[in-house]
């Protein structure tokens, strides 16, 4: 991975890598891209995981509302839509290990890129994710069971050359 | 027969230990470690007929749990659940001593495929 290397092409690969990762892990055959916002909404939980290169890193990341957590955390453990709500620290863990499965796909699609990219630990949040001066946040709206989510790429803002 | 799982995701464990009972291990019993170094002090104390353990864990990851494990001479069976499909880490497993990498998401064929083998 370089500064030259345009990773805001690379939110294509994480949409096919969330696509796959829907269908593996929790059985969702219905994921479309939607939109491609610059801001997810303001009260948004999830995970994001960090992939560092010899040259830079970036942050991988699954977001959508608690009700929304909460289905996708329980279709990852095999639990019925109505069973009782996961406890928040059980629907975290959940989370994040759908986005450790997510990067672990996203990975390999750069593979011919990025080949030297290693995972870091995923990492739970509850807020919003902002763009800072030295990062740039690309963002897809997907629908998936009926449920919006948002994927988030965080990378260098010299990447794409702002 | 005892199978101990190593993932710093309890859901994952959870995850994993459905999987193998669904692909027809419903006899083994299931102990539990949340990274490599917990990992290595329960195998110590009682080894396992198997160990399935993540890569990327806090405080010790599969890996070096993998390498200290055959450092002591402990030749337990141990194969990866993991992630990481990276063909570079495949190689590093499999020269270290490990005996599959598994990567998720996975079903329960796939567990069939490479505890049948293993198990037998």
């Amino acid at each position: 991975m370089s500064a030259a290397s345009g990773c805001v092409g690379w939110l294509g690969d994480l949409e096919t890598a969330f696509t796959e990762t829907a269908q593996g892990a929790l059985g969702l055959d219905d994921v479309q891209v939607t939109d491609h916002p610059d801001a997810l909404a303001a009260r948004w939980q999830g995970a994001y995981l960090g992939l560092v290169g010899p040259t830079g890193a970036i942050q991988i990341g699954l977001a959508a509302d608690e009700e929304t957590c909460q289905s996708l955390a329980k279709r990852l453990l095999g639990m019925d839509p109505g069973d009782e709500a996961l406890p928040a620290p059980d629907m975290a863990d959940a989370l994040c290990e759908l986005v450790n499965i997510l990067a672990g796909a996203f990975k390999g699609k750069v593979r011919d890129r990025a080949a030297s990219l290693q995972m870091g630990l995923p990492v739970f949040f509850d807020g919003c994710v902002q763009p800072t001066e030295r990062t740039a946040v690309a963002i897809a709206s997907v629908r998936a069971g009926g449920r919006s989510a948002g994927l988030l790429l965080v990378y260098p803002r010299a990447a794409d050359g702002a | 027969m005892q199978i101990m799982v190593v993932d710093d995701s309890k859901a994952m464990r959870s995850i994993v230990m459905r999987a193998v009972r669904q692909a027809g291990y419903d006899a083994v019993t299931f102990v539990e470690a949340g990274n490599g170094a917990e990992a290595l002090k329960a195998i110590r104390a009682t080894p396992p007929a198997l160990v399935l353990a993540d890569w990327n864990m806090p405080e010790m990851s599969g890996i070096e749990l993998l390498k200290a494990l055959r450092a002591e001479g402990n030749e337990v069976k141990l194969g990866f659940v993991t992630s990481e499909s990276d063909p570079v880490m495949r190689d590093l497993a499999f020269q270290s001593g490990a005996i599959f990498m598994l990567t998720k998401p996975f079903t329960p064929d796939a567990f069939r495929a490479v505890l049948g083998p293993v198990l037998a």
